[in-house]
């Protein structure tokens, strides 16, 4: 399935970390990793916690900055641009512990979004985007309620809408299936496959494996901030030392 | 990194050079020699002292508790004349009177703080903490004004009568040497306590991570206590060192010390105790430097009271820019409901028809104060988007206000007066903006302290300038389009069409797509800034937009009283005002006004009704206390008393007695019309802020089990949520199935 899925410009990298460290104090929160992602291409990052997975997402989205290494966006180096500045530039995300905009109705914090990507693309018609956005996502019966006062699940689903609406290029999620039914996970996981299929880069932190070896293409895992493995989630669910981080150490398993 | 790197070594270079143009142009002339640098040190190290003793109280309970306590000075001074009381008027002995200030009524005060305010506030938003942190210094101010009258003498003896150590040529009384010692005691037995008790290393774990901690059965309850006790006693003590020093007691005096102290804090980054003592040593030797080689003459004389706020300001500058922050903000305020047009319309028709056929029926001098009202309304509804909107603490409108007043009255004999007021309106607005530069690039609570110190050294040493308002000024009854405004009606008129305008001008900037913008930048940071919102460019936006409409408010209020001083904009009256607007509503556009009609009531009945230091009292405390009990209001009180009314018709019903209470009274002593009005709306304040405090008395258990994240949530939402799970209905089948078809879900056959 992974090999059919594969975007036809392979070559086309959208977002690539080189050498990417970390450090707090003494430290190494993330130690020089480098992975790229293709456009089009699902990747998944894994590991166990405080592996760094989410310093990673903070590095590539600016709210943190690296101690060492670089990021780039289409080629271009990102390293040293603030959140707003890598968002015009295409990276949409959305966060571990949910971020809403709590009193703002579903359509105004998708229209917040649009409206926000008149910035640097005047063609944008903010409106329409997020009428299609809502009715994509199942969120237009719903377009009216505050934020705040929607299960965890829905709220999900309108923080992904929100970074939707930026129409970026690669889209980094954080624990989204966190707080899904199944039932949620698998309509997601549809969601993004065809977004996939029409040029967007994903690159996801999951702790539901199913979820992430059902989905992506390739799959890293990462565990003491330095990357043990990338492969297809064949390979990665084949390894040695990913099955000892997950099932503990080997010693302990036979 | 390097540009960053860059931007601030040319930001030390530009500060260097300003403080070297300064030191030149103010040298008095003084040798420098080993003696005259002795004596420089040994004048700082006191004044360090009672700064490091200040701050630490602030920092203590920051750190532990994460309320920035704005009340530690009026703490401090209550401690101070209770000493006074029991030294002076009672006779008691020296040690007695200290042991029982310092040792039972400042730690008894600190905790009961913590028991009845402070702990219900710890999951509030930074306003509603700074608020009510506020609230309590203006209410101890009123009741210190009260208790000790301000007409009459209260002095400290020093704690040692004569004598000192004699070193470089200059005594160091006794009672700065003790000043010095208990300084390092406090260290040393802070150190001792934090490093090496079993309650200290809970205290800094707290600090480290508060839900941690909890996880690890470190009980919160007990430590905010300690923290307060600490917070109480720090500055009691300081207090009473500092006293002897400025002679009479001055409550006022005393409770704006702790804004010299802010810079000390800010060093420490508010959490580091030994930054904060670095911090309280360098101010202490600026400002040493300052009185022993420097002159300032002519209209820079009150330069050196306001060099602690300068340093708090240059300090702010030179912090590190704070992470954006991750994690969402405490929701406080519900959904503010923006008005419909139609609404709008209505509202300002009646208010139109109100003033039109009101104002020739009032004797002039009520609707003067109408019209001042008016003003103080326009002043603060430029607050509404800033601290309404985007959460913004920012806490010194008559700061801005002042420069639209100095305008108006310096333009008007160049300008009509309609330009004019637009110019002040528009300068202002420059102002505003910057002001604004320290708070786009740190957190909210460090613009809080920027803001004071801003509103400090606008009114003690910019204001008074003579090319400002060194003297009153009478200002002529403005000519708008041909129309004289003398009568104070016919301007009352006037300024009610300034205000409508403006607030219909900010109902359509919340309608707005930025409207959208600074409601999701409040909302979450981290999330506006991943959509490509730039904070920075909201925040400075939002303030330029503040500063227009506070300027054109300072410039109708000095046409309104037509004159124009520095005593129209007093620090203490703008943290007042301030507290009137949170009450009423701080994101609405009718609580501005009805905080300002509530301010002009006040000043009525303290002029016409209550004479002496009562009238002072009320002045202050009325929105003080109105202040503490918006623990309980958190939109306001004009939002809150509609759907308040639906959800406790005991709330209700207190309000209606305590109003029918205050105008019976009123009018059975025959008081003027606007104080018996104004008695009606205390008594009504009070009794609803009695009853709610009774409320949340026994909803405080459902409180314990609310979930952290959703400390907001709603009293009404609670009884279909009682273990917060986040539920704002009841999840029935019906509900069940809009859930799934919104997802997409199509209803499974297990089901």
């Amino acid at each position: 399935m992974s090999a059919a899925m594969t975007a036809p410009e392979a070559e086309d990298t959208v977002l690539e970390i080189d050498g990417v460290s970390v450090r707090f104090g003494g430290l190494v929160a993330v130690d020089s990793v480098s992975l790229s992602v293709r456009r089009g291409q699902i990747m998944g990052l894994i590991g166990p916690n405080g592996a760094g997975k989410t310093t990673l997402f903070n590095v590539i989205a600016g709210f943190q900055r690296a101690t060492g290494g670089v990021v780039r966006i289409g080629g271009r180096d990102i390293s040293r641009l603030p959140p707003h500045r890598r968002a015009r530039l295409g990276i949409g995300r959305t966060f571990q512990r949910l971020e809403v905009f709590g009193t703002l109705t579903v359509r105004e914090n998708v229209l917040v979004a649009a409206e926000a990507r008149r910035r640097w693309d005047r063609s944008a018609n903010p409106v329409r985007a997020t009428e299609d956005l809502l009715a994509r996502l199942h969120l237009d019966d719903i377009e009216s309620a505050t934020v705040d006062s929607l299960p965890v699940g829905t709220q999900r689903l309108v923080e992904l809408a929100r970074a939707l609406a930026g129409a970026p290029r690669l889209l980094l999620l954080d624990e989204v299936a966190s707080g899904l039914s199944t039932w949620e996970a698998e309509t997601m996981a549809g969601l993004l496959r065809e977004l996939a299929g029409s040029g967007l880069s994903v690159l996801l932190v999951e702790h539901d494996m199913p979820f992430v070896m059902g989905l992506c293409e390739r799959v890293s895992m990462l565990d003491h901030g330095t990357i043990v493995i990338t492969g297809t989630p064949a390979e990665v669910q084949a390894n040695p030392d990913v099955q000892a981080a997950y099932l503990g150490s080997r010693e302990a398993v036979s | 990194m390097q540009a960053r790197a860059l931007r601030h070594s040319a930001g030390i270079v530009i500060a260097a050079a300003a403080v070297l143009w300064v030191v030149i142009h103010s040298w008095a002339g003084a040798p420098v020699t080993a003696n005259s640098i002795g004596q420089l040190v040994m004048f700082a190290l006191p004044i360090a002292g009672i700064y490091a003793v200040q701050a630490t109280g602030l920092v203590v309970v920051y750190s532990s508790t994460g309320i920035f306590n704005l009340a530690q000075g009026s703490i401090g001074m209550f401690g101070a004349f209770i000493y006074w009381t029991l030294l002076v008027q009672w006779h008691l002995p020296e040690a007695v009177a200290l042991f029982l200030v310092i040792c039972v009524f400042a730690p008894l005060f600190g905790l009961l703080l913590d028991v009845v305010i402070m702990r219900r506030l710890a999951q509030g938003s930074l306003i509603v903490k700074l608020t009510a942190t506020l609230g309590l210094s203006l209410t101890m101010l009123g009741i210190a004004n009260a208790l000790w009258n301000p007409n009459s003498s209260h002095a400290i003896p020093p704690l040692v009568a004569e004598g000192g150590v004699r070193a470089f040529g200059v005594l160091l009384t006794w009672q700065r040497v003790i000043t010095i010692i208990v300084a390092l005691a406090l260290a040393v037995a802070l150190r001792w306590l934090l490093f090496r008790t079993r309650t200290g290393i809970s205290m800094r774990a707290i600090v480290d991570n508060a839900d941690l901690a909890s996880l690890f059965g470190i009980r919160h309850a007990r430590t905010s206590g300690l923290a307060w006790i600490l917070g109480s006693v720090c500055a009691t003590v300081a207090s009473i060192l500092i006293a002897p020093e400025l002679g009479n007691l001055s409550a006022q005096t005393l409770s704006l010390l702790i804004i010299d102290s802010f810079a000390a804090a800010a060093i420490g980054r508010l959490r580091s105790l030994p930054l904060t003592y670095l911090g309280a040593l360098l101010l202490g030797l600026v400002v040493s430097f300052s009185s022993t080689f420097l002159q300032f003459g002519g209209e820079w004389a009150q330069l050196p009271s306001a060099i602690p706020s300068i340093a708090l300001l240059v300090v702010l500058l030179f912090l590190p820019e704070s992470s954006v922050h991750v994690g969402r903000a405490l929701r406080t305020y519900r959904m503010e409901s923006v008005p419909s047009w139609r609404t709008v319309g209505i509202a300002s028709l009646i208010c139109l028809t109100a003033v039109a056929i009101l104002g020739p029926l009032l004797p002039g001098t009520t609707m003067l104060q109408v019209a001042t009202a008016l003003a103080t309304g326009v002043i603060l509804l430029g607050m509404v988007p800033l601290l309404g909107w985007a959460g913004l603490p920012f806490l010194a409108p008559y700061g801005l206000a002042g420069f639209g007043a100095w305008l108006a009255w310096r333009l008007q004999p160049d300008l009509p007066d309609l330009v004019s007021i637009l110019v002040a309106g528009l300068a202002t607005a420059v102002v505003g903006a910057i002001a604004s530069i320290p708070a786009l690039r740190l957190r909210g609570l460090y613009l809080a302290l920027g803001s004071i110190a801003f509103a400090n050294i606008a009114v003690t040493i910019i204001f008074p300038l003579p090319a400002m308002l060194e003297a009153d000024h009478a200002v002529a009854p403005p000519d708008i389009l041909g129309l004289n405004l003398s009568s104070p009606a016919s301007f009352v008129i006037f300024a009610t069409i300034v205000y409508l305008l403006l607030a219909v001008g900010i109902v359509w900037l919340r309608r707005s797509r930025f409207g959208r913008r600074l409601i999701a930048t409040r909302e979450s940071e981290a999330a506006a800034a991943c959509v490509g919102i730039s904070l920075i460019e909201t925040k400075a936006i939002v303030f330029l937009i503040t500063g227009f409409i506070a300027g054109v408010g300072g410039a109708l209020l000095v046409e309104a009283q037509q004159f124009v001083s520095v005593s129209q904009l007093p620090l203490i009256g703008g943290l007042s005002i301030l507290l009137s607007l949170v009450v009423f509503g701080i994101g609405t556009t009718s609580g501005p006004l009805v905080a300002g009609l509530m301010a002009a009531a006040f000043a009525v009945i303290s002029s016409d009704w209550l004479q002496g230091s009562w009238g002072d009292v009320l002045t202050v405390v009325g929105p003080a206390l109105a202040a503490l009990g918006m623990i309980n209001l958190p939109r306001g009180a004009v939002p809150e008393i509609v759907a308040d009314a639906k959800d406790h018709p005991l709330l209700l019903g207190a309000r209606a007695v305590g109003l029918a209470a205050g105008a019976a009274i009123g009018i059975a002593c025959h008081l003027p019309g606007l104080a018996g009005v104004a008695l009606a709306v205390t008594g009504t304040i009070t009794a609803g802020v009695l009853a709610s405090l009774y409320s949340q008395h026994r909803s405080h258990a459902l409180d314990a089990l609310s979930w952290p994240d959703r400390p907001g949530a709603a009293p009404a939402e609670r009884g279909i949520d009682d273990l917060g799970l986040g539920l704002s209905r009841e999840i029935d089948d019906l509900t069940r199935g809009q859930l799934d078809a919104a997802l997409g879900i199509s209803t499974m056959g297990a089901r």
